[in-house]
């Protein structure tokens, strides 16, 4: 970057509950839509960046994250998802990270998703995984308050389908 | 692809009324409502990207959440994928490791055959197109087959037997050759790769 030793080292983020927390702009651009609006802005300007979709609570938390991912590579290009492993391995930092209730859980997703952090994003995602893998229906229904709006013949209908597979 | 959109409108459209909730919510007293989770699980692509970190038998249990859940399940492709329903693209070169076998499959139906990639033989690659042999071999004590297995429209016969698919099969039954393994008993083929139901007919019961 040309213009490295003159852009500001800093960034300002404005919450959605008007907070302003000042983060270092390299822990900043781990979110793509950050660094897009940092670019777009130039590198001269001082302005606080609104983030109109976080707020306080879970924005410190993300930037936690962002910081102790800094240095990571860049995220690999998104080229073929399909023979990507399902490996539900988190790392030890990241599973610390994630121990936070559902609610804290399902807004560093949103947020991950909105401010464009991949890494993140699949972290949480993960997470959640783990929640299912192993569960009933019903018990995931329980964990996640979804109603089952299936009609009886419905529900027996995929049931039949797919009752092969279940482990005996 | 249209139909698939189709089948998704028509699984997500219909809101039905639970009966037990048609009275209005008498002020808060229901557990607490967590906003953001029904909000994240109400986009598509992070209820996929969940989804996606699931294993197969997981992932087919998960369409029986709810009709929204199935209806992503079913509009997917990349978890249409995951579970050996469409083909992924095959890669330019491929190898023997290209191929991940059918894991679902190798599982539930351990106790009745075999199934194994062959040595990489026919390989060729023309224009695109891929010839792979892998060998089924029914084992000689096979448990006898459960209820299960014989459902007519069990989700096992869609299933494709590798990922990215193969278009040849060989199956090769040892009750009927027990020592002969040159011997194969039967060769599948289709262009669009081979699909266990392809391979194997049970029977139906309805």
């Amino acid at each position: 970057m040309a213009t490295s030793t003159e852009a500001p080292k800093t960034v300002t983020l404005t919450t959605s509950d008007n907070a302003d927390i000042q983060v270092e702009r390299e822990v900043a651009e781990r979110s793509i839509l950050i660094k897009n609006l940092l670019e777009d802005l130039g590198g001269d300007s001082n302005e606080a960046i609104p983030i109109p979709n976080v707020n306080e609570a879970v924005m410190k938390k993300v930037l936690e994250w962002c910081e102790q991912h800094r240095k990571d590579p860049p995220a690999s290009q998104d080229d073929d998802s399909d023979s990507r492993k399902k490996s539900t391995d988190i790392d030890e930092w990241d599973q610390k990270f994630m121990q936070v209730d559902q609610e804290m859980l399902f807004e560093i997703i949103l947020a991950a998703n909105y401010l464009d952090i991949k890494a993140l994003l699949d972290v949480g995602c993960k997470t959640v995984a783990n929640m299912i893998k192993g569960k009933s229906p019903d018990e995931i229904r329980k964990t996640f308050n979804i109603q089952n709006d299936f009609t009886p013949e419905e529900e027996d209908q995929i049931r039949r389908e797919n009752e092969w597979a279940e482990d005996r | 692809m249209p139909t698939k959109t189709i089948k998704c409108l028509r699984l997500a459209l219909p809101v039905r009324p639970n009966p037990k909730s048609t009275t209005l919510p008498k002020t808060s007293s229901k557990s607490r409502e967590n906003i953001p989770r029904t909000h994240a699980l109400n986009v598509f692509e992070i209820l996929e990207l969940i989804l996606l970190h699931l294993p197969m038998r997981d992932l087919l249990l998960a369409q029986l959440v709810c009709s929204r859940w199935k209806a992503v399940i079913d509009a997917s492709i990349h978890i249409q994928r995951a579970l050996y329903f469409l083909p992924r693209t095959i890669p330019d070169r491929v190898t023997a490791s290209s191929f991940d076998l059918n894991p679902l499959i190798q599982h539930a139906f351990r106790r009745h055959f075999l199934l194994e990639q062959d040595d990489l033989w026919p390989l060729h690659l023309k224009n695109s197109c891929v010839q792979y042999t892998m060998v089924i071999m029914p084992l000689p004590m096979s448990d006898p087959w459960e209820g299960s297995f014989k459902e007519r429209k069990a989700s096992w016969k869609r299933m494709l037997i590798t990922q990215p698919p193969v278009t040849v099969v060989n199956v090769l039954d040892q009750r009927i050759a027990p020592d002969y393994d040159e011997y194969f008993n039967d060769r599948v083929q289709s262009k669009e790769g081979v699909r266990l139901g392809d391979v194997l007919d049970l029977g139906e019961s309805v």
